[in-house]
């Protein structure tokens, strides 16, 4: 992973200040994006994913905070930017599309007109160029008779043509970095193989690196390049897509992958993981996953593994490989 | 529930038809003028069989129908046409009092576990509700049932006077469970019980679906969009589209060579979690459902479909029989 780094997230803190305690949403992550790569980041609920992301998009709220860390994006250090400057970042140079293509676009507006207001809050343009490149954009993005659609209210739009609406918002000004939160998860598998296709096809042609957020393995293996595996709030793994496949390292990684239904074998019975996620309030004191851990050790319960080295770029949070040193980032 | 006791193996490889439908059909009324009323066609003409002690999945996208057809199957929903029979008798036209006998019989899991639990309910008062409806008015008896419900599920006894939100997505999907085979029912709609749910409870819910079933012969009417969970838990599967049905087979035969070009592009689009299938050239459906206010003519599926010839676009497809399977298509796949 030596390319150039457009986005690079180091030991981000993200803390939320609740009334019952502080809660470590975000726990020293570190990802790197590289140019015009695909980057996955899958968790279950709660693990820490989208909080990850609206810390790097400057959006959390109060009770939660940044407390730790940095985010340079493209050699700028934009964690701690004005609310003003940080509005020019975002969406222009780092944009990002989120789960409910429903609840994310105004109901009161054409779609066309919100796409175009992206582009005048950040370039120089007339309305009627700006005009052009929302009908240029949403046919990039496949939307059938962009013309008329431009004048299309969201509700008149199915979940799939909204979502690549989004897609296409958040595309317009060409960001470096496009950061989606689970983007396909309220679509129906049809139309989610169009989209991810879609998004890999940008990717591709204009150079934009993705952050792609889910919590499916399977969207994973489909589109990612590089891929990081989050619980309670840590990086747990991380590995180029193939090697994180082949040679999982992490047992809570091994659990996720063997838990799910297999379309090409017949199973009487599915490998579960034991328990449930901790609660972030009370993490063990040893490693956060030691409780559900089929192959914990008397030291899991007490120290916290760093993440070790276990391949080429494969870092895995676990003392089986403590003997490949630390991963240096 | 004594009755079902003495049913061996014997009687599901004979192969009782525990529900069927006939010719069902669903609309609901979404307006247009009084001349000219509309309808969605939620469930089209569905002929179906559901056998005593297997696991039929239905599948299909969004808006296909799925969760009416289960719901009017057990009249959650009344029928708009159309017939159910329900052990060979017709439930479709009972009356209450009639059919509230039968109703304990048939019980439903829900998707959402935050939605359908009552927030103001213990889990006693929520698992002990069928058992009061029907006559067990002892409360040391409900209270023994309740926790004997709990254990069978795995929600420890210590949670007897919890409510719902102080468990977790999994934990209130396993009482939800424990609602519906409160009473001993024959048939349980389990409409996308699991797609809530993370990967890891998935499989737990899943699992305990699964040793329920064995354990107290339960007929499941799966719901799911889910293919590969449908493979995991379905003996046979009847996918759907826009109200009608495509394909129904056994599982491992229908999954290894779909007949319907539908289930292939269906298949053909569940991202698989192998990076070494990516590269493969995936044939992807193009565009999106059609309105089911205003199907389309002929074979529902032919405005998608990449294999559509004239006749479709004119002509409804009969059922073909080709051995177990039964699919609607003028085309089947080779």
């Amino acid at each position: 992973m030596n390319e150039s780094i457009v986005l690079d997230i180091r030991n981000l803190q993200s803390y939320f200040f609740t009334a019952k305690g502080e809660v470590p949403a975000v726990d020293g992550v570190s990802i790197q994006v590289p140019a015009g790569k695909i980057i996955g980041v899958v968790g279950e609920s709660g693990c820490g994913k989208s909080m990850t992301a609206m810390s790097v998009m400057g959006l959390l709220r109060y009770p939660g905070r940044v407390v730790g860390g940095t985010i340079t994006l493209d050699g700028r250090d934009i964690t701690h930017l004005s609310p003003r400057e940080l509005s020019k970042v975002r969406g222009n140079e780092i944009s990002m599309i989120f789960q409910e293509p429903m609840t994310s676009l105004n109901p009161v507006y054409p779609v066309g007109k919100q796409v175009q207001e992206a582009i005048l809050l950040h370039q120089k343009v007339s309305k009627a160029e700006a005009r052009k490149r929302v009908v240029d954009i949403f046919q990039a993005v496949g939307i059938p008779e962009p013309e008329k659609r431009y004048y299309s209210y969201p509700h008149q739009l199915s979940g799939g043509l909204r979502q690549r609406v989004m897609i296409g918002m958040a595309m317009v000004c060409r960001p470096k970095v496009m950061i989606a939160d689970e983007p396909t998860t309220a679509l129906d598998v049809t139309i989610e193989a169009q989209i991810l296709r879609l998004m890999k096809q940008l990717c591709s042609e204009q150079g934009t690196s993705i952050i792609l957020i889910t919590h499916n393995m399977g969207v994973v293996a489909e589109v990612c390049d590089y891929v990081y595996v989050m619980y309670a709030g840590k990086v747990m793994e991380q590995a180029e897509t193939f090697e994180l496949f082949e040679r999982t390292g992490h047992p809570y990684t091994q659990g996720l992958l063997r838990s799910i239904p297999k379309l090409d074998e017949k199973a009487d019975r599915l490998y579960t993981i034991n328990g449930v996620v901790p609660n972030l309030l009370h993490l063990p004191e040893g490693c956060s996953f030691c409780t559900r851990c089929s192959q914990a050790q008397k030291r899991c319960f007490k120290e916290r593994p760093d993440l070790y080295k276990a391949g080429e770029a494969h870092g895995v949070r676990c003392f089986q490989y403590e003997g490949g040193g630390q991963l240096d980032e | 529930m004594n009755s079902r006791e003495g049913q061996g193996p014997e009687m599901l490889s004979a192969r009782k038809v525990l529900l069927e439908a006939r010719n069902l059909v669903k609309e609901f009324p979404v307006g247009g003028t009084r001349r000219n009323p509309q309808v969605v066609h939620a469930v089209t003409d569905v002929n179906l069989k559901i056998y005593e002690g297997e696991t039929l999945a239905l599948v299909g996208e969004s808006g296909c129908g799925k969760s009416t057809l289960g719901r009017v199957l057990i009249r959650l929903l009344e029928p708009t046409g159309g017939d159910i029979l329900y052990e060979g008798q017709s439930i479709a036209g009972m009356g209450e009092a009639e059919f509230a006998g039968l109703r304990r019989q048939m019980q439903i899991i829900f998707q959402d576990p935050y939605a359908s639990l009552n927030p103001r309910m213990s889990v006693k008062e929520i698992i002990g509700e069928p058992l009061l409806t029907y006559g067990m008015k002892d409360k040391a008896e409900r209270e023994q049932r309740v926790r004997e419900l709990m254990r069978e599920v795995g929600i420890a006894q210590e949670f007897y006077n919890r409510y719902p939100h102080q468990f977790s997505g999994g934990q209130r999907q396993r009482i939800g469970i424990a609602r519906a085979i409160a009473l001993n029912p024959k048939l349980v709609i389990c409409d996308e019980p699991v797609s809530a749910l993370d990967v890891s409870i998935q499989s737990q819910v899943l699992n305990l679906l699964k040793d329920l079933q064995e354990k107290y012969r339960l007929t499941y009417l799966f719901i799911s969009h889910d293919l590969s969970v449908v493979k995991f838990i379905a003996d046979r599967v009847c996918v759907m589209f826009l109200g009608k049905v495509c394909e129904i087979g056994d599982t491992d035969s229908l999954y290894e060579k779909p007949l319907h070009p539908y289930t292939r592009f269906l298949m053909n689009a569940i991202p698989k979690a192998d990076p070494r299938l990516r590269n493969q050239e995936k044939e992807l459906l193009s565009g999106e459902i059609p309105s089911p206010v205003n199907p389309p003519a002929g074979c529902r599926f032919h405005t998608r479909c990449p294999y559509a010839k004239n006749i479709c676009g004119r002509e409804e497809p009969v059922c073909r029989t080709v051995g177990e399977r039964q699919v609607f298509c003028h085309f089947p796949l080779g």
